[in-house]
């Protein structure tokens, strides 16, 4: 009775240890070898506002490999350094942060894929040095949590069904089509039961369905979408028999306002241009930036340090997300002319070079006419 | 009269009575009765009708004194007087290349008046503006302003024989070029979706008070005299955003950002009401002579009750009332502290509202005192143009991980290296 006593009333008034919680949400339950499987992850800060993070995830690099590592869908708006993956150290990097904090369950942090190289037991730790911190104004450290994520990748011959989509074949590609046709051959003395959804935690009913001959899903809104098929034969227990992601984004990445400024101890005091977006679906794939009139468009981060150009009005700054959808901004910075200005200057060249001909022409004749 | 003639028109008058002894709903505009008896006539122009029970007539005509009725040249309408009202719209204005988009919504009007055009106001002083005509409509670019000045909006309805109505909030902008970095509100372009947040709530009389999105301004507007705003910002994209709100006071000091997380579908409009924006806070001195007075001091809502925290191993919790312009001032002498450091922060509560924390500002007790420099600029903002923001940003990857840097400003916690723990100091500083 008392050890009850004690139990309840810790239950009721003990103090839980606070700690954020790196967790990841992945739609397959079996992985064969040479299929690509999402896993997405998230932060759950449990009820402490934080605002930045350093970390870094080891994964076996002898049987997986990290064919993306990406912002996604992230809510993290400000990037030191964006989500990257070493197939060689089996490491994923990422430094960034969230301006004012925020404090949810399930923040987006980023996106990755990976590709099975062959059977074995995979696994994706924690690397101990990373870092999470609140927002508390002074960077106070906030203890990480993180569940150990296993793979079994089994061998290849061992894909219950070969599902496909003839209108999104790639698995690993953004398409713009929002309409979905799934395939796949079923098999004699099978039941098959399958779900389509855009919630990776879906699973489809423990019940016989009817297969229709066209699979198709039209007018999706952006995101991935999940088909998951399931199988029983005769009495056993269903099981999963293959899952099939399509990828759709069709809107570009979110608005933004570029700032010009100097800084003394920056670039040498030159101009630099800051800018950042969000791309609400793939993600943010790079940036361009074309400067004056004649420059070609370059592909950089941010900050990109500026030269004044000999003409233009304008820096154009491009950002593409990883379907290849753009938002182009575009700010005003004026190179030695403008544009205006060169235009009345080719005019007043070529009215000049006219003139200077219609003199010697004029001066020719006269000499043949004496 | 037989008996039952009797009882027929007795019951006819108790009938009557009992009709006319209840309590009715009048409309103002509905009058027609050529002999009556005023029993409950209408009392709030606001409402279109009244169930009052108990009230005066205010007006009659009669003679003034025995034999003084001399007007020649008067008519007595039938029915009650009453006035119509407008509700106050809400403006927002939304920043481009020099020009600012203004979108406003449409008055409330009742007993019997209507919008009929609108007047847009712009100034570049706050309270003064120049209106023109723009017609029956609830949107309108102004064009040909300057970049990186700040304009000042205020919309004015009137009624179709071009009588005023109301006055919309003051809305401010600044449209940007951008040349020298920062400087007033820093908006992206609107964005192209269809779903809609509204941000309603206090925060102080006639302050600025700024939305932002995914770490980017994204609106500003300017609270009323009673402190109360409205912001509303459409066009979003179906997605998962990170919003913030603060407001900054007539000294400059901002409140903290208040965050939230939002999911918007196709068309939908999610409404954020009841916010009550934490109070500012300033402190007279950075260091103070222990037994001497430290001020604490900034803006709430109007008459809101402050308390305010001096933190030391004992709390000590003083509380005032803010003035109508929402200011507050607090002396606490410091004799019952200890030397060493201690922190200060602020709470507001108006009517069952509580707002969340101030910042958090720390101060020594020492054997001398060191007032609070003023006109300095704030940690975090290393380019000095009030702002923390993505120059910073810039600025602080420019420097990072880099050990004594050349720009000690960004060392934020002054550990001899530009890392996580400086970027964290910056985040939580953020203005966008």
């Amino acid at each position: 009775m008392k050890k009850i006593l004690v139990f309840l009333f810790l239950l009721l008034f003990g103090q839980r240890a606070s700690a954020a919680m790196l967790y990841s949400q992945s739609a397959n339950q079996d992985v064969y070898e040479g299929q690509t499987f999402v896993v997405d992850w998230f932060l759950d800060t449990e009820g402490r506002p934080v605002n930045s993070f350093d970390l870094k995830l080891n994964f076996s690099s002898d049987v997986l490999e990290a064919t993306d590592a990406s912002r996604g869908n992230s809510l993290i708006n400000l990037w030191i350094k964006s989500p990257t993956a070493d197939n060689q150290k089996g490491l994923i990097e990422l430094t960034g942060g969230i301006a004012n904090g925020a404090n949810n369950n399930k923040i987006p942090v980023f996106h990755s894929v990976f590709r099975a190289k062959k059977t074995g037991i995979a696994f994706i730790k924690l690397n101990p040095t990373s870092i999470i911190l609140l927002n508390d104004g002074r960077g106070t450290s906030e203890q990480l949590k993180f569940k150990d994520e296993l793979f079994n990748v089994y061998p290849k011959a061992y894909i219950p069904v070969a599902i496909s989509s003839p209108t999104h074949p790639d698995q690993n590609v953004w398409y713009s089509n929002r309409n979905v046709e799934i395939k796949f051959t079923p098999k004699a003395a099978t039941d098959y039961s399958f779900s389509f959804s855009s919630n990776a935690d879906m699973i489809p009913e423990d019940k016989k369905a009817e297969i229709p001959k066209n699979l198709s899903y039209h007018d999706l809104p952006d995101g991935i979408y999940y088909f998951k098929l399931n199988s029983k034969v005769g009495p056993s227990v269903w099981k999963e028999a293959g899952v099939f992601r399509t990828q759709i984004d069709t809107i570009p990445p979110e608005s933004f306002r570029p700032l010009i400024a100097s800084s003394p101890a920056v670039f040498g005091g030159r101009a630099f241009v800051s800018f950042s977006t969000v791309d609400k679906t793939s993600g943010i794939s790079h940036y361009k930036v074309k400067v004056g009139l004649f420059r070609d468009s370059i592909e950089t981060k941010s900050p990109y340090q500026l030269r004044k150009p000999w003409v233009g009005d304008n820096i154009m700054i491009t950002a593409y997300d990883k379907a290849g959808n753009s938002t182009t901004v575009t700010i005003p910075w004026r190179g030695y002319l403008s544009v205006l200005q060169f235009k009345l200057l080719l005019v007043f060249l070529g009215l000049s070079a006219l003139v200077v001909n219609w003199i010697i022409r004029k001066r020719l004749m006269k000499l043949k006419v004496k | 009269m037989n008996f039952k003639e009797t009882k027929f028109f007795i019951g006819l008058i108790i009938l009557a009575v009992a009709v006319l002894s209840l309590p009715k709903n009048i409309l103002a505009t509905n009058y027609s009765s050529t002999n009556f008896t005023v029993t409950n006539p209408v009392t709030d122009a606001g409402q279109t009708s009244s169930s009052s029970s108990n009230f005066g007539l205010g007006q009659s005509v009669s003679q003034t004194a025995i034999g003084k009725s001399t007007s020649t040249n008067f008519q007595l309408w039938s029915g009650f007087q009453y006035y119509f009202k407008v509700n106050a719209n809400t403006l927002t204005a939304t920043v481009g290349n020099g020009q600012v988009a203004l979108s406003w919504t449409v008055p409330s009007t009742f007993l019997g008046i209507a919008v009929s055009s609108y007047e847009v106001g712009v100034g570049t002083t706050s309270g003064s503006y120049t209106f023109t005509d723009r017609g029956n409509v609830t949107s309108y670019t102004q064009t040909g302003l300057t970049n990186g000045t700040a304009y000042y909006f205020k919309i004015k309805a009137k009624s179709a024989g071009g009588l005023f109505l109301t006055f919309s909030n003051e809305a401010s902008a600044t449209p940007t070029g951008v040349s020298s970095g920062g400087g007033g509100g820093i908006f992206p372009p609107p964005p192209s979706g269809t779903g809609t947040l509204i941000v309603k709530g206090l925060a102080y009389p006639s302050s600025q008070v700024s939305l932002l999105r995914d770490a980017q301004v994204v609106a500003v507007t300017t609270a009323d005299p009673g402190a109360a705003f409205n912001i509303q910002l459409s066009g979003l994209t179906p997605a998962t955003y990170i919003f913030g709100v603060y407001t900054t006071d007539k000294d400059g000091l901002k409140s903290p950002t208040y965050t939230f997380s939002e999911t918007f579908s196709t068309g939908v409009t999610i409404t954020v009401d009841n916010l009550f924006i934490a109070p500012s806070i300033g402190l007279s001195h950075s260091i103070i002579k222990k037994g001497d007075t430290i001020t604490a001091f900034g803006y709430t809502a109007p008459k809101s009750k402050v308390n305010i925290f001096f933190n030391s191993p004992q709390q000590f919790i003083e509380n005032v009332t803010s003035g109508t312009n929402g200011e507050w001032v607090k002396a606490f002498n410091t004799s019952v502290l200890d030397l060493g450091s201690h922190t200060s922060k602020s709470q507001a509560a108006i009517s069952s509202k509580l707002s969340d924390y101030s910042h958090t500002l720390e101060f020594a007790v020492a054997d001398k005192s060191l007032e609070t420099p003023v006109g300095e600029c704030r940690r975090s903002d290393f380019n000095c143009d009030g702002r923390v923001n993505l120059i910073d940003f810039s600025i602080l990857l420019y420097f990072w991980h880099q050990t004594n840097p050349s720009n000690i400003k960004v060392d934020i916690n002054k550990d001899g290296i530009v890392d996580l723990t400086d970027f964290s100091i910056l985040l939580f500083d953020w203005t966008g």
